[in-house]
């Protein structure tokens, strides 16, 4: 499994993540299939953790949206009751979704700020077990004896601040009803308050 | 129909094994329980492969630095910056420079601010109006922000910019007497010990100020100067560089250093500008190989030991030097 191949976690974060906030997008536009947008992703990611040859994807923003829309299929066969409009909407998928990114620098460029801003925010306790681990890199056992909280307590704060990063790196993007997927990169300069092309 | 678990609280078990697997090996029985949990549901492996992948993404966290302050990121980038009692005493420590700087640019006023980081430490610095700087090792710079331009000098060491465009003030970094405009880019700018200057875009429009006429660089595109007392520009060559290239030059974002054939008299030289604990390498054969790999720069043990290994060398670790020979 994954937990000990640093590689292919490295491979998903720089060539799958980027891309769940429009993955997410995308799935979210097709409400009337009935899917839940949050299953498919995990379960999407599920067949990437176990893909033997990862690292000869060579369009991975196409394969994510691929697999995902197969697992769409999936999941409507499989529902007792079969929505009719569901399997029509099926039929006109775009593929617009899949289509290479014009923005896949958007996250990277401004990562650091990005994690600096979040860390930032996270509740005061989490956000100092975050800082102590994260930046300035004590253990656990240490964070522990300087909080005076119990290592289970660290680990709690460690895990809230993780989901809090994911929370903020994959959904935080406000997308206007109806929008396309190239409307995702300008939605997210918004947010880090970046750019106006001269 | 039998209720399932929500993929929320999927993701909640998921994060819970990350910061156990972030702490450290897994004993035997964790182990087990972990490979019981994956299994119990087709969404889990999934999660936590997610969530690893987010517990890597934090942990350039490293690269904010001993002074990341998380107050300085709370606000909005348009939001007015605040006197907090750190920031008045950086500025009373700038007055003299600030005074000597506000004569020169005559009636627009500004007051500047300096900024140094010591040998192996790295800063993130927020500049108010939505740009940021990051500071690598032993590395200063001074920051003056007046309602015309938004001036940066690059004294030593290296830095790289995100800017963002402001058309009433533009902005523009001074390096060796040269100045260097950016609209909404990325880039960094790099000088050591009064050596030659780099300039390396990462994406947007550097302008390359000269009396007369200006050299446009866009994206992925290295510029060389050479300077003479400061002022004078003796050289200027500007090529295009592969992306792959310039994220190895840029790997000191992530604490990294990135090598790619060089040689180790070159790695040695590198982790030097981290560390005040030197590699010495006695055999020159060695100090000829070729090494390429991702290695941390505050580490420089690590890579002499990983040298050590690749290249049968015996490494001696004392308290003031890193000796490799063979």
């Amino acid at each position: 499994m994954t937990v000990s191949d640093p590689e292919r976690t490295r491979w998903f974060l720089r060539n799958i993540l980027p891309h769940e906030p429009a993955l997410r997008a995308w799935l979210g536009r097709k409400q009337r299939s009935g899917i839940n947008v949050d299953d498919i992703v995990q379960e999407a990611y599920t067949i990437l953790a176990s893909q033997p040859a990862y690292q000869a994807i060579r369009h991975p923003r196409g394969y994510l949206f691929q697999i995902a829309h197969s697992l769409v299929v999936r999941h409507i066969r499989r529902a007792r009751i079969v929505d009719i409009q569901a399997v029509e909407d099926l039929d006109q998928w775009d593929t617009a979704g899949a289509a290479p990114s014009l923005e896949q620098g958007a996250i990277a460029r401004d990562e650091l700020r990005y994690l600096a801003e979040t860390i930032a925010v996270m509740p005061e306790k989490t956000r100092e077990a975050f800082i102590l681990r994260r930046v300035r890199g004590l253990s656990h056992r240490d964070i522990a004896r300087q909080m005076k909280i119990s290592e289970s307590t660290v680990e709690k704060h460690i895990a809230r601040g993780l989901r809090l990063l994911a929370e903020r790196f994959t959904r935080d993007v406000t997308v206007s009803p109806g929008s396309d997927d190239q409307s995702q990169g300008a939605a997210r300069d918004e947010i880090t308050g970046n750019k106006s092309k001269r | 129909m039998k209720s399932r678990e929500t993929s929320q609280s999927v993701d909640i078990a998921a994060s819970e094994w990350a910061a156990k697997i972030d702490n450290g090996p897994l004993t035997p029985q964790e182990t087990a329980a972990l490979k019981d949990w994956l299994e119990g549901d087709s969404r889990r492996p999934g999660a936590l492969f997610r969530a690893r992948a987010v517990s890597m993404y934090s942990e350039s966290a490293r690269a904010l630095g001993p002074h990341y302050n998380p107050d300085d990121f709370t606000e909005t980038p348009a939001a007015a910056p605040r006197l907090s009692r750190r920031t008045m005493l950086a500025w009373g420590g700038g007055l003299a420079a600030s005074l000597a700087v506000t004569v020169g640019v005559g009636l627009s006023l500004s007051s500047s601010q300096a900024y140094a980081t010591a040998r192996g430490e790295m800063r993130l610095i927020p500049l108010g109006d939505g740009s940021t700087m990051l500071l690598n090792t032993a590395t200063s710079v001074e920051v003056e922000f007046g309602s015309e331009r938004r001036l940066v000098r690059v004294l030593e060491g290296e830095t790289y910019f995100e800017v963002t465009a402001d058309a009433r003030r533009p902005f523009v970094v001074e390096v060796g007497g040269q100045q260097l405009g950016a609209s909404a880019s990325a880039f960094m700018v790099r000088r050591l010990e009064g050596g030659p200057v780099d300039v390396l875009v990462r994406s947007g429009n550097i302008e390359l100020l000269k009396p007369g006429r200006a050299t446009s660089l866009t994206a992925n595109t290295h510029l060389a100067m050479t300077v003479r007392d400061d002022s004078v520009l003796t050289s200027a060559e500007a090529a295009a560089v592969a992306p792959e290239v310039l994220s190895r030059q840029l790997a000191w974002r992530e604490g990294k250093i990135a090598l790619h054939g060089e040689t180790l008299a070159f790695a040695s030289q590198a982790f030097a500008r981290y560390s005040d604990v030197h590699i010495q390498i006695t055999d020159p054969a060695l100090a000829n190989e070729s090494i390429t790999g991702l290695f941390s720069a505050n580490d420089p043990v690590g890579f002499s030991r990983s040298v050590a290994r690749i290249f049968g060398a015996n490494l001696s670790v004392q308290p003031d030097a890193i000796v490799l020979s063979r």
